[in-house]
């Protein structure tokens, strides 16, 4: 290929050279300028005006890009992000619902989102309940493209599948994976049947083992409050936080039975696989 | 391999999942409600998660994550919640580790070609296990430069208050060791603890203390 890894500094170049998220833009601080994390490297972020910049701390200005509501900065020269287009209709409500800082690797958070199995146990009595832990078949394929893993007619029961539910339903899902650390659920409306409530993951890769998770809400729902949506999206991070920080190893195994995933992981098969076609090594134990 | 000490046998609650770490080796270690002590690798073989957030049913312990349950005893997966109706691979199963409660004490070793007990007093009360900041055998050093007897490599006795006390030493990882105590029963227990559990907090201060 010709490409040296020297010049990245070990990072693969799928990973050296996409879009990652580096902040909310709504709440990067008014003066000044936050310092995060991005690859393993210092960085600081700062709003200018209805953009931003950033830089290597104590170095030079990254790529730039304000999309979706967040910043989005890459230490490489990257291509187009992947499209989002339900963030551009008009009577969404488009919103950071929560952001936290989790000691784990990128990717076991996006299999993470990428699980329903896990719902009546981790989310009892709001995603699920043991009562119905059943996962029935759903589709996973990868793109013909290479371009994203998408999962779909996912059915799960929930007690309660949104901050606006009223009562149990048997809720239809659709997953997009475009980046190898963003995921998109496209999940029936409570408010309104035949359209879907889109909820991403946008992780932010401060490094192998620590991340800040972005969950990012493009919902039709004019009536619920934000501080209810906000608490609603919280309270289910903060119930996969300990069990994301307490998966051992921290970084996602690729190599041949280091789990034993059964049918209800055929989306994490599916992702696993095009992380490997991708070439990603950030993150992952190959 | 070597068994050593992981905890007290009244770390092992009814129902309770404790953690341990043996030479870097993170261990879920459970009893069941007929007695039966578990000492497994603290790891779902499902998705890595650790099984010591999970829950002790009495005969199986349940992974917090997606509840799939393992038999106690063979740590077979007899249960697969997503899929009630099986079939459940032969081979799932956690992976267990050599496991003896004596003397008051749990002993797990790391592999199954396992050599013999260290020789406890028969009737013996447990002092507070002190975890210290440094590796077993810096530790063992110590304690032997301080004149205690030894009764094997991380194993020593001194008289303490009239009573007979055996220092265990658990090498947690490299850089650091847990000392669980075992003190004559002849003796009577709070004073004898009281004194011992300020003992070692000195002890340790000076153990861990930078030159």
């Amino acid at each position: 290929m010709g490409f040296k890894m020297t010049e990245t500094g070990g990072i693969d170049p799928d990973t050296w050279n996409r879009w990652h998220v580096v902040g909310c833009h709504d709440e990067l601080p008014d003066d000044g300028a936050r310092a995060t994390r991005l690859l393993g490297r210092a960085i600081t972020v700062e709003r200018r005006g209805s953009g931003a910049e950033v830089r290597l701390t104590g170095g030079g200005a990254l790529p730039v890009k304000v999309a979706y509501g967040y910043v989005w900065s890459s230490l490489g020269t990257p291509g187009p992000l992947f499209e989002l287009p339900e963030h551009a209709e008009a009577d969404r409500r488009n919103l950071n619902g929560c952001s936290f800082f989790v000691r784990t690797s990128p990717p076991r958070a996006i299999e993470n989102f990428l699980d329903m199995a896990h719902f009546p146990f981790v989310h009892t009595g709001i995603l699920g309940e043991e009562a119905h832990p059943d996962v029935k078949d759903y589709d996973v394929a990868i793109s013909t493209d290479g371009r994203e893993v998408v999962a779909s007619n996912c059915h799960f029961y929930q007690p309660k599948a949104a901050a606006a539910s009223t009562g149990g339903v048997d809720v239809t899902y659709r997953y997009r994976v475009p980046h190898p650390w963003c995921a998109i659920l496209y999940k029936d409306s409570p408010a309104k049947p035949g359209r879907s409530d889109v909820i991403a993951l946008f992780v932010q890769p401060c490094g192998e083992e620590e991340i800040v998770a972005n969950l990012a809400l493009f919902i039709l729902d004019d009536d619920t409050p934000l501080p209810a949506l906000r608490r609603f999206q919280q309270q289910i991070f903060v119930q996969d936080k300990p069990i994301l920080e307490n998966q051992m190893p921290r970084r996602l195994p690729l190599y041949p039975r280091a789990d034993s995933p059964v049918r209800a992981d055929k989306a994490s098969i599916a992702y696993r696989r095009w992380l490997r076609q991708l070439g990603t090594s950030f993150g992952v134990l190959s | 391999m070597s068994y050593h000490p992981v905890a007290s046998s009244r770390d092992l609650a009814g129902r309770h999942v404790f953690q341990a770490c043996l030479l870097g080796q993170d261990i879920a270690l459970w009893r069941a409600d007929d007695g039966t002590v578990n000492a497994w690798e603290n790891r779902c073989p499902h998705r890595g998660v650790r099984l010591s957030l999970g829950v002790n049913l009495g005969d199986r312990l349940m992974c917090r994550y997606h509840g799939w349950r393992y038999d106690s005893g063979s740590g077979a997966c007899s249960h697969i919640p997503a899929h009630p109706e099986g079939p459940i691979p032969a081979t799932l199963c956690a992976r267990r580790f050599p496991v003896i409660e004596a003397g008051g004490l749990v002993f797990v070793a790391l592999g199954d070609d396992t050599a013999a007990l260290p020789t406890l007093p028969e009737t013996a009360i447990p002092l507070r296990a002190l975890p210290v900041g440094r590796p077993a055998e810096a530790i063992a050093a110590a304690l032997a430069g301080a004149g205690l007897a030894a009764a094997g490599p991380l194993h020593f006795a001194e008289t303490q208050g009239g009573a007979t006390v055996h220092l265990l030493i658990q090498p947690a990882s490299g850089t650091t060791c847990v000392i669980h105590g075992l003190a004559d029963m002849s003796a009577e227990a709070l004073p004898l603890q009281r004194h011992m559990s300020r003992l070692m907090e000195s002890r340790r201060r000076a153990w861990e203390a930078r030159p």
